[in-house]
């Protein structure tokens, strides 16, 4: 129940961004490798979008406030709930938007997919996290 | 707990650098907006020097 950020929360800080800058060179590397005429505006946009990201989570970090708290590592139990909240709403309006995608797909005569597959992934997913959280 | 803060003359900031969460949190906390757990009640009754239920009233809506 701290505020103030130790060492080792300083050194994790680090991990978020890397993993962003890795994870858009990634993205980067697969649009060059998968070549065509859409690969150079992928390759531009990725890059940028990757730049942005990282840097704006730079910076947030750096503010004060909820979300500075949020991004920097050290949040306080509030902001914990906050973000638990904000990851629940967000997993659920993803939801709804895979089993709309679902319908939509199956309403114009397609075979659903890949919402379908995604929805059920979901729907499993969440009932195994239900089952451990429940051991806790 | 706005007014024990009161009593004390400590900032928002300054309450919550001792009990080590934001002043955000103490904002939210005095205004209602935030139901600290546990260890924060007590860690907040315990810097007051009085009993938890003394710091903050119990309420039967809040209770379900």
């Amino acid at each position: 129940m701290t505020t103030v950020p130790t060492a080792r929360a300083r050194k994790r800080w680090w991990i978020t961004p890397l993993v962003m800058l890795a994870g858009g060179a990634a993205v980067t590397a697969a649009a060059t490798a998968g070549g065509g005429h859409r690969a150079h505006s992928a390759l531009i946009s990725g890059l940028m979008v990757t730049l942005v990201a990282t840097a704006a989570f730079v910076f947030i970090g750096r503010t004060r406030g909820d979300l500075g708290a949020l991004v920097s590592s050290a949040p306080d139990e509030r902001q914990r709930g906050i973000d638990l909240r904000a990851t629940a709403a967000t997993g659920l309006t993803m939801a709804v938007i895979l089993i709309v995608g679902a319908i939509v797909g199956l309403a114009r005569g397609h075979d659903g997919q890949p919402w379908v597959d995604l929805a059920a992934s979901f729907g499993v997913i969440y009932v195994i996290f239900l089952v451990v959280f429940r051991r806790r | 707990m706005k007014e024990l803060r009161g009593t004390r003359e400590l900032s928002q900031a300054d309450l919550g650098d001792v009990l080590g969460v934001s002043r955000q949190t103490i904002i939210a906390i005095e205004r209602g907006r935030y139901l600290p757990s546990l260890p924060l009640a007590f860690a907040i009754a315990r810097f007051f020097s009085m009993a938890i239920e003394d710091v903050f009233i119990p309420d039967n809506e809040d209770a379900r």
